[in-house]
């Protein structure tokens, strides 16, 4: 993730920008791009920033060469229109052209944690209880704590928790917000995440 | 016929006014199986049969005899899973239930036969297994090991192998307890920490426990039914070692692999505190090499027997099994509060062995009797499909993944006796390798049985009782332990049946 402000402000206008050529090309272009011409800007590639809803079948699509390959590079601020003059020049020598350009109003993703840990339990309701500035939580999360004070102890043949917390959720707001929180919370494998879905003007 | 209905609605309607609300539930599910038995109704007002003889029941007795013995254990394997908050209640009333549904018909249609039957099994397997798991529990419930250290794959590989040895010696559930926290505490920085559990399910809870009949249940019943007691030792070391061998060299390589892509993250958040590590509640070891001790003397010395209803009742067992238990008081009386309380040392799983077993061993009699018939029995199908060795590794051991493998091994011990025409009071003689009453074909078979037994026991959460107790300590320290199927297929499929695939080409 290549980011030219000294503090990234939030609220700037973000792109979300379809490229077709293959990723090392494009981000090494991009980034050499903004290097060499000491833009002000952030690129945010496809391997960093959760928003490709590509799935699976779409991999294996593009493997073997059913789909185009296409890289999706979420852009902060326009720089994108002078990456597309410069193509545009150099169309001939360079295989990469932007496929799409859409400005983004906000994002989105699905999240849902289970866990039998009072301790991890109370995490959780932190981290997604008290989201960082610029994040909301979309109306439905009301965590379910469950305990089971029979059921305290070791069980070999009759397992049951003390303890259980779950819950599901969508966390939206401000596309650079909700990336931070996305890499924040996605190392923790009691939360399972969905793809960040963009919404755009 | 009258009398009988009018009988048991009067006893139906005094359990319902009483609130025993399951006896009548056992009472009409023994009445249909009576019938389903093909007892037909006259027979159930007609004067008891007599007595027959002990030996000749197995031939006699349908498949029908069996479903109780499959039902306990399809609602041992189900209940955790599907109905676990009810199972958590109310698993001794299932077993119950179960066992009653044979024992009653079983009792009304061969009388003495049948109390010789379940008093046999009650008094020779069925106290003396549930002391010693009482003992084994109990004592390295006493046992703790304290501190922390760094859980590199190195470590984590050498505490692997420290559980594995240990199980065969105090028990795959007591070495799972004991060596459970260790490793989640040397582990607690690390974000990628389930394959470790599962590695540790396949070796402490299950493989490591092969080398001993202290070590695994089904071997203890191998070991009260005349196997000796380092038969074991010897006949399953190989396929042992080349199990734990392999399963560590993956876990090695998987384990190296995750923390490589977790290091940066790992440097990130700073050395895990480390303290040496030291083992409390060390007298306990004393007293677990006094059970193990005792279990050798109960192999050995044959001072004889009084009966008991007419069951021989060894005296060298009765001393072994009042050993035990003074030793298991022993520990209690002398290992402090807070040593038991950071192990989380409770009796709720002695309890459910005790009342699920209670069951397991009433409801198995007619499928051990029919197959001890061999081909005069009702199970002659299974006795003809089962026919080498590689069969029978793998039949008990895919038994063994989806039933208890304790059950599952008596089951098949009793069908190669069948087939050999062999009974137990043959076998020390037979398993003597190398002398002229050995009997290869028979060493083969028991070997197959108990290795698929005590390893196929790894493949689910179900197959050995320290499976679900792994998964749930586990759970509770924050792991995202895979659901039943994710087990089964992302880990058990995957790993440990290339290996069974190679040891059936080496072995069997």
């Amino acid at each position: 993730m290549l980011k030219m402000f000294s503090d990234v402000d939030i609220n700037r206008p973000y792109y979300d920008v379809v490229f077709s050529g293959s990723l090392d090309l494009i981000k090494g272009f991009v980034i050499g791009f903004i290097e060499g011409n000491e833009l002000e800007g952030e690129a945010i590639f496809s391997d960093e920033h959760h928003a490709d809803d590509e799935g699976k079948f779409g991999q294996l699509l593009r493997l073997i060469a059913v789909k185009d390959k296409t890289v999706r590079v979420i852009i902060c601020c326009r720089f994108h229109e002078l990456i597309s003059q410069a193509l545009e020049k150099r169309k001939d020598e360079i295989p990469i052209a932007i496929q799409s350009v859409k400005k983004i109003k906000g994002a989105s993703f699905g999240f849902r944690y289970k866990t039998f840990s009072e301790e991890h339990g109370e995490k959780l309701k932190n981290v997604f209880g008290n989201l960082p500035k610029g994040l909301t939580m979309e109306s439905g999360y009301s965590p379910e704590e469950i305990l089971n004070p029979k059921a305290k102890g070791i069980e070999a043949y009759a397992p049951l928790h003390h303890y259980e917390l779950r819950a599901r959720g969508r966390v939206s707001g401000l596309i650079r917000s909700v990336i931070d929180f996305y890499g924040q919370v996605e190392h923790n494998s009691l939360v399972e995440l969905e793809p960040i879905k963009l919404e755009y003007e | 016929m009258v009398f009988f209905f009018a009988k048991a609605k009067t006893v139906i309607v005094k359990a319902i006014h009483h609130r025993c609300g399951w006896l009548p539930v056992f009472l009409i599910a023994a009445i249909v199986l009576i019938f389903q038995a093909g007892v037909p109704i006259p027979a159930l007002c007609a004067p008891l049969h007599g007595a027959d003889s002990i030996h000749d029941v197995g031939d006699k007795l349908s498949l029908l005899w069996v479903i109780p013995f499959v039902g306990i254990l399809l609602s041992i394997s189900l209940g955790p899973l599907l109905l676990p908050r009810f199972w958590h209640s109310h698993f001794g009333k299932v077993s119950f239930f179960w066992a009653f549904l044979f024992a009653l018909p079983f009792w009304y249609y061969y009388r003495d036969t049948a109390v010789y039957h379940i008093l046999h099994i009650y008094l020779l397997d069925y106290f003396p297994f549930i002391i010693l798991l009482w003992g084994l529990f109990t004592i390295s419930g006493g046992i703790l090991i304290k501190g922390s250290i760094k859980g590199t794959p190195l470590v984590n590989t050498i505490m692997l192998t420290i559980g594995t040895i240990l199980a065969s010696w105090v028990g795959t559930t007591g070495a799972a307890m004991v060596m459970i926290r260790p490793i989640l505490r040397a582990n607690h920085n690390r974000e990628k920490k389930v394959h470790l559990m599962v590695f540790f399910i396949f070796l402490v809870a299950n493989i490591g426990g092969a080398l001993t009949p202290l070590g695994d249940p089904p071997l203890f019943l191998g070991f009260l039914h005349n196997v000796p007691f380092f038969w074991v030792t010897t006949a399953l070391f190989p396929h042992m070692l080349f199990m734990v061998i392999f399963l560590l060299a993956v876990f090695y390589i998987m384990d190296t692999y995750y923390y490589r892509k977790e290091k940066d993250r790992l440097k990130k958040i700073g050395p895990l505190k480390q303290e040496p590590l030291r083992v409390e509640g060390i007298h306990n070891l004393f007293l677990l090499a006094g059970v193990v001790g005792m279990v050798l003397m109960s192999g050995n010395w044959k001072p004889g027997n009084f009966d008991v209803f007419g069951i021989h009742v060894q005296y060298q067992n009765l001393l072994r099994d009042v050993a035990i238990v003074s030793l298991g008081l022993i520990s209690l009386a002398t290992t402090s509060k807070g040593i038991r309380e950071a192990n989380e040392f409770g009796w709720f799983p002695i309890m459910e062995v005790a009342k699920l077993f209670a069951g397991i061993f009433v409801t198995i009699i007619p499928c051990l009797e029919i197959l001890k018939a061999g081909a005069d029995g009702a199970l002659r199908p299974l006795i003809e499909v089962v026919r080498n060795p590689a069969h029978y590794f793998w039949v008990t051991g895919t038994l063994s993944a989806f039933l208890d493998n304790a059950p599952t091994y008596l089951t098949f011990f009793n069908l190669s006796l069948g087939k050999l025409g062999m009974t137990e009071a043959m076998i020390p003689a037979a398993l003597a390798a190398g002398t002229v009453t050995a009997n290869p074909q028979f060493i083969s078979f028991l070997t197959a049985i108990s290795a698929g037994a005590v390893f196929m026991g790894a493949t689910t959460y179900i197959g050995n009782a320290p499976n679900f107790m792994v998964k749930s300590i586990a759970e509770e320290s924050g792991i995202n332990m895979p659901t039943f199927f994710g087990f089964l297929f992302k880990y058990s499929i995957p790993i440990l049946c290339p290996g069974f695939v190679v040891l059936t080409l080496i072995f069997f």
